[in-house]
C-alpha cells in the first residue's frame, strides 16, 4: 500500500511537471494531439501506479517521451501551416447561404439537427439568422449571424 | 523555445537511456546463459546475483522472481544429473527475460 502511495505522489509530480511544460490548454480548446496525449498520459501513469509488479519506469519513461514529442509537434505545427493542417485540419463549412454542406457534415459526422441545436445554443431562433456554422479545429462551432447587427451574445460552446 | 529545448533533451536522454539499457540487459543475460551453457551454473548464479537489482529496475517482479527462484534451486549440492535440469530452466528464465528486452519487430508488434 505505501508502495502505491509513493508511486502515485511520484506519478502526480511527474504529470504536473510534464504539463506544465507542455503548457495545456483547457480541454475545449485541445487540438487532435494534445487530446491523445492527454489521455495516453492518464493511462500510463494508471498502470504502474496500481500495478506494483510493474516498475515504475515502465510509467515513466513513456509519461516523458510522449511529452517531450507532444512539445516538438506542438513547436512544429506552430511553425509549419501544413503540418498543423496535416495535424489538425482545418475548420470546414457546415451551414452556408441557407444551405447545409452535406459533404462536410458527412466528413464531420455531424447531423443538421446538431447544427440547429447548436444555432439555437448560440441565441438565434433558426437558421434563417445565421449565414455561415462553421466547425472550427478544435470542435466547436461558430456561427457568422446574417445580419451582423443581429449578433446574439454568442457563448461558443 | 526553451519548453522545445527541454524537450529535445528529454527525448534524446529518453531514448538513448531505452536504447542502451536494453543493450546492456540482453548482455548480461548473454553472459549468464553462456556460462550456464558452460556448465558453471555457480558463476551464473553469482553473475545474476549481482545484477538481479539493477535488472529489476526495467523488468517485471514476476520475471525477476521466476529466474531468481531458478537461481536458487543452483547449489553444491545438486545432483550432477538434476544440475542439468535446473540449468535448463534457469536458461529458459533467463532467454525470457532477454525476449521481453531485446528489440525486435516480434516484441514490437
Amino acid at each position: 500500500m505505501t508502495i502505491t502511495v509513493v508511486r502515485a505522489f511520484i506519478f502526480y509530480i511527474m504529470l504536473t511537471a510534464m504539463m506544465k511544460l507542455m503548457g495545456k490548454r483547457q480541454i475545449g480548446e485541445m487540438q487532435v494531439s494534445e487530446l491523445v496525449t492527454t489521455v495516453l498520459l492518464s493511462e500510463l501513469a494508471v498502470l504502474p501506479v496500481t500495478d506494483t509488479d510493474i516498475p515504475i519506469l515502465h510509467g515513466i519513461m513513456p509519461l516523458l517521451l510522449i511529452s517531450s514529442i507532444e512539445v516538438i509537434v506542438s513547436l512544429i505545427s506552430q511553425k509549419s501551416r501544413n503540418f498543423r493542417v496535416f495535424l489538425n485540419g482545418e475548420p470546414i463549412v457546415l451551414f452556408e447561404n441557407g444551405r447545409f454542406d452535406e459533404d462536410n457534415l458527412l466528413v464531420a459526422r455531424i447531423s443538421t439537427e446538431d447544427v440547429e441545436a447548436q444555432v439555437r445554443i448560440n441565441g438565434f431562433k433558426d437558421l434563417g439568422e445565421v449565414q455561415r456554422v462553421m466547425l472550427e479545429r478544435t470542435g466547436k462551432m461558430s456561427i457568422l449571424p446574417l445580419d451582423s447587427e443581429a449578433m446574439p451574445n454568442q457563448s461558443g460552446e | 523555445m526553451n519548453n522545445f529545448i527541454v524537450a529535445i533533451i528529454i527525448l534524446a536522454v529518453v531514448i538513448v537511456f531505452s536504447v542502451i539499457n536494453s543493450i546492456y540487459i540482453c548482455s548480461v543475460c548473454d553472459d549468464i546463459t553462456a556460462l550456464i551453457d558452460q556448465n558453471k551454473l555457480d558463476e551464473a548464479k553469482k553473475l545474476w546475483e549481482e545484477k538481479k537489482d539493477y535488472i529489476s529496475y526495467f523488468v517485471r517482479d514476476a520475471e525477476i522472481d521466476v529466474v531468481s527462484s531458478e537461481a536458487e534451486a543452483i547449489g553444491s549440492d545438486t545432483p550432477i544429473e538434476d544440475g542439468e535440469a535446473v540449468g535448463m530452466r534457469f536458461r529458459e528464465a533467463i532467454g525470457e527475460i532477454k525476449d521481453t528486452e531485446e528489440f525486435s519487430l516480434t516484441n514490437i508488434f
